[in-house]
């Protein structure tokens, strides 16, 4: 536990000027500005009954399913290049620590990262909810649902566990990032197929479209895809950290 | 802890398909010594010093670090042993400080050996500068601190002069001096720059094609295999006579013939048999070689040997 602890903190002090550490921040905070321009210029018309419960599940819905998925991609692929660039494998492997606590840590570090942009996500939404409620007299009774937001947000993200700890698997074993993208690209079209068509049941095994089905309310599978996304991570996480300790890097 | 040897292993092989990079080489190290790897490009010494970090796993053959089993206690051993493979492994968005920080905090050690380090390689100045504005050989000294900042009793450094302008050069043989001399620390260097390994080097190697050339003190190279001159009072039936006996004659001008001999009970018989013959052998002497004439003979002798 205490190499863990120790690698952790190294890997944390390498996450700094990455874009990594960048786009942990301003990845969420995109979708939010974004949303939030919608809303500020054109509320009234958009906005229904509940304008800024609307505008909460819009930037959610947005970031689950379409960026969380490239997102967790993305982050898998800017961690494992920490390694890759410089061929830092060799001075790393070579070092007295179990190879299997050095790729934990780097799930660990990655999985941190997804979380705080989820956290940074929630806390963005409900910031920016709170200045249109303040720019927009009309909705000042307009309830802010900041426990559905947080929820939703951390559901989520505990259900990409499963999608993280591929990206993460396939981005460690390949030094080139584009088997990372190309399995997570043809995984979106394949959820954006599935959902659409009621495959629900199909949709909760497959961990692309776990997020969204945890994000729902009232999706029957919802703590199905919770649980298949922690499990699953942990499980192809573990089988990559024995995979990637067994490796030749150099 | 009581081994004689820092390094040894024993039939070491690795072959990467059809190509076999470490051929059954059988490594003897010993402590405290700078011990210099040496051969041409392409001849098995970065993948010799990967087999012997556990980089990579041998396909057959042991390697033992301070007597013990790398396979068996691989962890414990590493935490003596610093390396520097080929180039540098930085951060290049890190600053130095913080590259030698990364690993600090991996081996759990005091804060103050970082600035220890950089003070060692005189980094310090630049020490809060990212990695990607350091030159080359600034990022060859950030290397050398990162191999030396667990001290460790063996260093294995890979071509530790690459990028170093001739200053660079002489603070890093002080360097090498001052670890194994001074802190007692084994050096295992491997470079094709000959005129470096020769100022340095206790114990040489020779290694090509993956083959193990030669082992041993730097004395022992030139006493074996320097050419031995026989001085005759016919030197054309000398040579006749030698080369009729399966000797290496090398060269035959005036009243000298040279021939390789490595082993002195050889010389004794190459003597008495030329005495047999009614040839009179005035006088028997290696020839002055540098460590490069050395090398490239026995490099090119094993090239011949291999190509047959």
């Amino acid at each position: 536990m205490n190499d863990l602890y120790r690698v952790l903190t190294a890997e944390g002090l390498k996450l700094k000027r990455t874009l990594a550490l960048r786009l942990a921040i301003c990845g969420p905070m995109i979708i939010v500005l974004l949303v939030f321009g919608m809303y500020a210029e054109r509320g009234e018309k958009i906005g229904g009954t509940n304008p800024l419960t609307g505008f909460a599940q819009l930037i959610l819905t947005i970031w689950t399913i379409i960026m969380f998925p490239l997102y967790a991609a993305l982050v898998a692929a800017l961690i494992a290049a920490i390694e890759h660039q410089s061929e830092n494998w060799k001075h790393l492997l070579a070092l007295p620590v179990d190879r299997v606590t050095i790729f934990a840590a780097k799930w660990i570090t990655g999985a941190g990262l997804l979380l705080f942009s989820s956290l940074v996500l929630s806390a963005g939404v409900s910031v920016a909810a709170e200045i249109l409620r303040l720019m927009k007299p009309a909705w000042s009774s307009s309830p802010l649902p900041f426990a559905m937001i947080f929820r939703s947000a951390l559901l989520s993200f505990c259900a990409a566990g499963f999608l993280f700890s591929i990206q993460m698997w396939i981005s460690l074993r390949w030094r080139n990032f584009l088997p990372g993208l190309v399995v997570a690209v043809i995984a979106l079209v394949l959820m954006f197929i599935a959902i659409p068509r009621g495959v629900a049941f199909f949709g909760s095994l497959f961990p692309w479209s776990l997020p969204a089905m945890a994000m729902a309310p009232h999706n029957p599978y919802r703590l199905i895809a919770v649980g298949l996304g922690l499990l699953g991570g942990a499980v192809v996480g573990a089988i990559g950290c024995w995979d990637l300790s067994r490796r030749e890097f150099c | 802890m009581n081994d004689p040897f820092a390094i040894e292993t024993r039939g070491l092989t690795r072959t990467f398909g059809s190509c076999t990079a470490v051929d059954g080489i059988d490594l003897r190290v010993p402590r405290g010594t700078i011990y210099g790897f040496l051969g041409p490009n392409g001849a098995g010494k970065t993948t010799t010093i990967r087999l012997l970090l556990g980089l990579l796993r041998p396909n057959s053959g042991s390697i033992l670090l301070n007597g013990e089993l790398l396979t068996q206690k691989r962890r414990e051993l590493m935490r003596g042993i610093g390396a520097l493979v080929e180039t540098p492994s930085l951060y290049p968005h890190l600053t130095g400080q913080e590259n030698l920080e990364v690993t600090r905090r991996i081996l759990n050690l005091p804060r103050s050996r970082v600035a220890d380090a950089l003070a060692f390689t005189g980094l310090t100045a630049d020490a809060h500068r990212v990695v990607r504005a350091y030159s080359l050989g600034m990022r060859q000294r950030l290397g050398l601190a990162l191999a030396w900042l667990g001290q460790p009793g063996l260093m294995m450094l890979d071509e530790p002069a690459n990028g170093l302008d001739p200053a660079g050069i002489r603070e890093l043989r002080g360097h090498l001096r001052q670890f194994a001399h001074d802190q007692n620390v084994t050096v295992f260097l491997s470079s094709h720059v000959l005129n470096e390994i020769e100022q340095v080097a206790d114990w040489i190697a020779i290694i090509n094609h993956g083959r193990l050339l030669f082992q041993g003190k730097l004395q022992d190279l030139q006493r074996y295999h320097a050419p031995l001159k026989v001085v005759t009072d016919r030197s054309s039936d000398a040579a006749a006579v030698l080369k009729a006996k399966g000797w290496r004659v090398l060269e035959n001008s005036g009243d000298v013939v040279e021939l390789q001999i490595s082993c002195d009970t050889d010389v004794a018989v190459m003597n008495r048999c030329l005495l047999e013959h009614g040839i009179q052998v005035y006088r028997l002497e290696r020839r002055q070689e540098t460590l490069e004439d050395l090398f490239l003979r026995l490099v090119s002798t094993s090239e011949q040997e291999s190509s047959r």
